[in-house]
């Protein structure tokens, strides 16, 4: 899967879910966790990454900043997990 | 009524909320104080932070008596700063930094804020109120970026008390579930009383290390949370947002010991174990998990307690009492919700509508005395002298009964619906609806109809449930009697929360009364 289709499917998921299908919102660099989702917000997401894209998300890995610090970040760790799975 | 050790709790305590990391600095330099996912902190660090700050705060224009704005999350900024402003003498001015635009500036208006400073390095909510403000954005040795606005010449700073403890030590707007938010003032005294007396009941020691999540910017972060963990000498890890995945690991590898929580938290967690098909959550250090900050439902409270193995406290308390009135007590678990007995030092009583003492185990509204109770609303003295009464006594406007020693809250004075001539206590209601497996919340307001109140009911199914309202109402009718029936029952899909967590019943009023205009649609159940 390319990096723009993943990227398009989080965010699409993302605007729907969270900002009322306003997708002017929600900016590369806006934070994720903390910001534009809320904690209830976070297991969702991961839920939905988990049976979209077929990865198994670890705890660990939410507690890393990094990984869910903004729309970017989600990618390249959805990625990375692709990656590792093929 | 009165609870023990009044002068044992309030007694030998310094006279800042400041003065209790100097202690521990002398006594334990190299004990962890406070930690977060940046870094770490001994006493030692943190009294030198403290320091330090106090200068910088002197340089950028500060005052004995200036109000010094924190819009912020929890972080070691957050705390540095409030306690190098109240080792000044100037007034911290908690603000949750999710709070929205209109919220911040009604809050920087109403107190006069000399300085407003916002920890940008963990809140970009914090972030765009700098950025809105036009304030500039620093680094500060060791935490991060901090927003400093532009020093307000006009304001005046307020007189010293003569009396150190009596002086402001925190002033936090309450989060306002109706009308206009107040500044309630907390003096040095009533946040150190809570302090102690928090982490005695609770046998607080250097070797506990908490989980710090609940808002400093509200009452219970600060006073049980972080002055209760500081004034033992205990670690505190800081964390600006719950998810419960992070908060899973960090209870691990932290090896957290207090987790003090909300009903919305645990919920969470209970969301978490269920989508993650998790039985049990056995976390080996931990000793006390306990919930406040709103009423706590059977349902979250057994089922945390299957899910961790162990009890969850109860407790209640509101800003002006700084804010616990009751707790459970670790040695006296309940198996109910009650909040249990009042908290040490404190005086209650109960009164009833003929402003009697209630019977006893009858319904009163719950009035509160001691070390515990608010300086004032500040700039309102109306409110302030509507709020406590000539000798002392705090009306919190809540009905409350006791029962074997221990309070059960029953609902707040104004949310009492008389229907059909009999009190509805809303709360008792709620119970009944989200005891219903498809349910994950409820909110039971009253709505004025001809010579009347009409009970309606707005209820948030779990995600995935087909509940209907129609259903919901057959099972009411099944455990409420008659005149406890909602007439209205609404499915909604969020409820409106205050930052804390609360449910905002006064917009759901306003709901129910417009929908009797003819505004919206409601399943209307004819009894």
């Amino acid at each position: 899967m390319q990096t723009i289709e993943i990227e398009r499917e989080i965010r699409t998921y993302l605007v729907d879910n969270f900002l009322f299908g306003r997708a002017e919102a929600l900016r590369d660099d806006a934070s994720l966790l903390g910001g534009v989702i809320d904690s209830t917000g976070a297991i969702e997401l991961v839920t939905f990454l988990q049976d979209r894209f077929g990865i198994t998300v670890e705890d660990d890995e939410v507690a890393v900043p990094e990984n869910f610090a903004s729309v970017k970040s989600v990618v390249a760790f959805v990625e990375r997990k692709l990656r590792t799975k093929a | 009524m009165t609870g023990s050790h009044k002068s044992e709790i309030a007694g030998d305590l310094p006279d800042r909320i400041s003065d209790v990391v100097a202690s521990w600095a002398e006594r334990s330099p190299d004990q962890p104080a406070l930690a977060e996912d940046t870094g770490a902190w001994t006493y030692r660090q943190l009294a030198s932070a403290i320091s330090d700050t106090r200068t910088w705060l002197r340089r950028l224009g500060v005052r004995p008596g200036d109000r010094v704005m924190i819009v912020g999350e929890n972080c070691r900024a957050f705390v540095t700063i409030l306690l190098a402003s109240a080792a000044l003498d100037a007034w911290p001015v908690l603000v949750n930094a999710r709070l929205s635009p209109r919220e911040i500036d009604e809050i920087r208006n109403h107190c006069g804020a000399r300085l407003l400073l916002y920890t940008t390095s963990v809140s970009p909510h914090a972030t765009d109120h700098a950025k809105r403000h036009g304030a500039a954005i620093e680094e500060r040795d060791g935490f991060g970026s901090v927003g400093i606005g532009t020093l307000n010449e006009s304001v005046e700073p307020e007189p010293l008390e003569a009396k150190v403890t009596d002086r402001v030590a925190a002033l936090i707007y309450t989060s306002g579930t109706t009308g206009v938010p107040k500044g309630v003032m907390l003096s040095h005294r009533n946040l150190l009383f809570m302090a102690n007396g928090s982490a005695r009941v609770r046998s607080l020691t250097p070797e506990d290390r908490l989980y710090g999540v609940l808002p400093m910017s509200h009452a219970v972060g600060l006073s049980v949370v972080l002055l209760g963990s500081l004034i033992a000498g205990a670690s505190l890890y800081l964390t600006s947002r719950f998810d419960p995945m992070t908060a899973r690991v960090t209870l691990e590898k932290e090896r957290i010991t207090l987790l003090l929580g909300s009903p919305a938290i645990f919920n969470q967690l209970l969301q978490y174990a269920k989508l993650r098909k998790i039985l049990s959550l056995r976390f080996p250090a931990l000793r006390i998990i306990s919930s406040s900050g709103a009423p706590l439902d059977p349902v979250t409270k057994s089922g945390i307690e299957n899910l961790f193995g162990m009890v969850l406290h109860n407790g209640y308390g509101i800003t002006e009492c700084s804010p616990t009135i009751a707790l459970t007590r670790p040695e006296a678990p309940r198996t109910d919700t009650s909040i249990g007995p009042v908290f040490p030092g404190v005086e209650i009583k109960l009164v009833g509508s003929d402003g009697q003492a209630a019977s006893a185990g009858g319904v009163g509204e719950l009035r509160v005395r001691g070390p515990n109770i608010m300086k004032g609303y500040y700039r309102a003295p109306e409110e302030t002298a509507a709020a406590i009464d000539s000798e002392g006594w705090f009306n919190t406007r809540d009905l409350a009964r006791l029962e074997d020693g221990n309070l059960i809250i029953v609902g707040r004075t104004k949310d009492l619906i008389v229907h059909r001539g009999f009190n509805v206590y809303p709360a008792e209601v709620e119970a009944v609806l989200n005891a219903h497996p498809a349910v994950a919340r409820s909110a039971v307001v009253g709505r004025s109809v001809a010579g009347d109140e009409e009970v309606v009911a707005f209820v948030q199914p779990l995600p995935d449930s087909a509940l209907t309202a129609a259903e919901l109402a057959e099972y009411a009718a099944l455990h409420l009697t008659q005149y406890k029936r909602p007439s209205q029952i609404h499915l909604v899909s969020v409820m409106p929360l205050t930052p804390t967590g609360k449910i905002v019943k006064g917009e759901l009023k306003k709901i129910a009364e417009e929908a009797h205009s003819g505004g919206r649609h409601f399943a209307h159940f004819p009894r």
